[in-house]
């Protein structure tokens, strides 16, 4: 008889309780949004990166400097038809323009054929020079491990400390 | 005499309305966050490059963005549009330890790649004016097309 007593004064949510556990649908709904939301914010917020420029004054020379100049490495950023396609070129020293892709080998055989010691580089690019071809020149020096990397403005040119 | 609580069934036709409530608060969340975020950076098309270093503190983000219905560069900071002309005043207000001729916060540009270096080279200059030693240009690594 106890037995019985008991039973009846179970409600309808203590039975489902009691056979299937709590109702998890809500929280399944709401986790799959937030996991929606964190995707979409992951495609939109990617990883960057960046290259570091320095500016330092015009004129500005470091004591100790003129004992042993450094090598100064001139990049002109230059655009140029070939094959009827406008695209990016770089003369490297106001000698005939290389494609980006052959840059940095450019670069390390200029550097092979100077004696060893500081290089700056001053990416001078003229003014329809697209700022993506910009960047991919600067991206290139620091692949080769040339930090000291400056960008020359139209009001006056740039060379790293 | 004792009374015995008499548990009736819910009325059909009533719905439970919480989860949809819970739902609905997520989604606005969602698109006020998205909202804010395409505002300020994702209409910046960053150029792509290898071999750069991972940005592991932001610090001061200026935004050089194309607007492409009046075909110029837009200039933008912490949200807010800023003209070229006070860019060197807004930098030494925001960073008064340039004043000392140093500079503890690391700076980033991020401009448009679809822009030409006419556009970009002005805020160089300026941040070069307003006493920044360094800066960064921000990409994204290859392959990924923002």
């Amino acid at each position: 008889m106890s037995h019985l007593r008991s039973f009846r004064k179970r409600n309808a949510a203590a039975l489902y309780d009691a056979h299937h556990g709590p109702n998890m649908t809500p929280m399944v709904d709401v986790v799959m949004v937030i996991l929606i939301f964190f995707m979409a914010s992951a495609a939109i917020l990617g990883p960057e990166w960046f290259v570091a420029t320095r500016l330092p004054k015009a004129g500005a020379v470091r004591e100790g400097q003129s004992e042993s100049q450094p090598l100064k490495l001139h990049l002109r950023v230059l655009r140029e038809s070939r094959n009827g396609v406008d695209i990016g070129v770089v003369s490297i020293n106001a000698e005939p323009a290389v494609s980006f892709d052959e840059l940095s080998g450019a670069i390390k055989a200029w550097i092979r054929t100077r004696p060893l010691g500081e290089v700056l580089v001053l990416i001078d690019p003229i003014e329809q020079a697209s700022y993506e071809d910009v960047v991919r020149v600067h991206a290139i020096c620091a692949q080769i491990g040339l930090t000291k990397v400056g960008l020359g403005t139209q009001s006056q040119l740039t060379t790293s400390p | 005499m004792r009374l015995r609580t008499l548990h009736l069934p819910a009325p059909a036709g009533k719905l439970n309305v919480t989860p949809l409530i819970d739902v609905v608060m997520v989604l606005i969340v969602f698109y006020l966050m998205v909202g804010k975020l395409a505002n300020d950076q994702s209409r910046v098309q960053l150029p792509t490059a290898s071999g750069a270093q991972a940005q592991a503190e932001k610090g001061l983000i200026l935004n050089l963005s194309l607007d492409e219905s009046a075909g110029q560069a837009r200039l933008s900071m912490e949200g807010a549009d800023i003209p070229l002309d006070g860019l060197v005043e807004t930098l030494r207000a925001r960073l008064p330890e340039l004043q000392r001729g140093v500079q503890q916060t690391p700076v980033s540009l991020r401009a448009d790649r679809r822009l030409e270096y006419s556009s970009v080279a002005p805020v160089i200059s300026a941040c070069r004016d307003a006493g920044l030693v360094s800066l960064r240009l921000v990409t994204v690594s290859e392959g990924a097309s923002r």
